[in-house]
């Protein structure tokens, strides 16, 4: 299902593959234990809306089927930025869609960056959460920044 | 436990949110970036989050927490003291300026800068941020609420 481009051929505009995935509890409890949150309650047991809802984190992780393109990267690619919109809350069990695209590419200080937008809806159509990412491909040999 | 009971009408300029600490394992580094079930979408649960080898291939110097995850403790940090409000009226926006590794803690923080009236709403302008033990910024960045 993935494809694979150089930062040159992958085209602006591109879409990813559609995404569509119901977020079961199992898949909740998975993260509840990654995210380690004072919030657990909420996505464990119960909210404020009378059931478990989804951690933003499972929404945006799922949500963002940036993983079905891949920019090849000598140096790998790391995270450069994230910016989203919380619209809704969602339910454990929801099956939520998703679907995003790349919206800009540039090169900057020798690292290839792509901006990719991805909008998340639950099974009404209604949007949840609206993401815009920010990849970076590195080149060989560019160290991250441990401080 | 999620407190969830501020009430955005009464929170001033210059108010501090409660910071939160996370303990950042390679445990939960593999449970966030090693979701078995983003493998149908082109996703690799062995990657630069994971592995201690793929992190030495590319030059890390041990496996990287993602960016994602580091933003995922400022989303539970807003969710901790917003609560539902959160969901439906939360944005928030960020670059990430250093890695993190297994053993480094993060600790978030958030500040408001401006409020402003729209209306019957209030709107709450925020910085945030996540360091380590050290001190140094690892993901920075702006948020907002709206209700």
């Amino acid at each position: 299902m993935r494809q694979e481009y150089t930062f040159e051929d992958c085209p602006v505009g591109i879409e990813t593959e559609p995404i569509e995935e119901v977020l079961s509890r199992e898949t909740v409890l998975w993260y509840a234990h990654a995210l380690d949150t004072p919030n657990d309650d909420w996505y464990r047991y119960g909210s404020p809306l009378g059931e478990p809802i989804v951690p933003p984190a499972v929404l945006r992780t799922v949500g963002m089927g940036m993983r079905t393109i891949r920019i090849s990267a000598p140096g790998g690619n790391v995270n450069a930025g994230t910016a989203v919109e919380y619209k809704k809350p969602v339910k454990v069990g929801t099956k939520i869609s998703a679907r995003g695209k790349l919206t800009e590419k540039y090169e900057k200080r020798g690292k290839y960056y792509t901006v990719w937008e991805f909008t998340v809806r639950d099974e009404g159509g209604d949007e949840v959460m609206v993401i815009r990412h920010l990849q970076c491909a590195l080149p060989a040999g560019q160290k991250v920044q441990y401080r | 436990m999620t407190t969830g009971v501020a009430n955005i009408a009464d929170i001033e300029v210059g108010f501090e949110l409660p910071s939160l600490s996370w303990p950042m394992s390679l445990g939960h580094m593999r449970l966030f970036s090693g979701w078995p079930g983003l493998n149908k979408y082109g996703h690799d649960e062995v990657n630069q989050h994971t592995s201690v080898e793929v992190a030495k291939r590319l030059g890390r110097p041990a496996p990287i927490v993602a960016g994602p995850q580091m933003f995922a403790c400022l989303e539970e940090m807003l969710v901790n003291f917003f609560g539902m409000d959160w969901f439906t009226g939360g944005k928030l926006d960020t670059h990430y300026v250093g890695v993190l590794l297994a053993g480094d803690t993060i600790t978030t923080g958030a500040k408001v800068i401006e409020k402003v009236q729209e209306g019957d709403k209030t709107r709450l302008e925020m910085e945030v941020w996540g360091e380590n033990q050290r001190q140094a910024k690892v993901v920075v960045g702006f948020a907002s609420i709206t209700k």
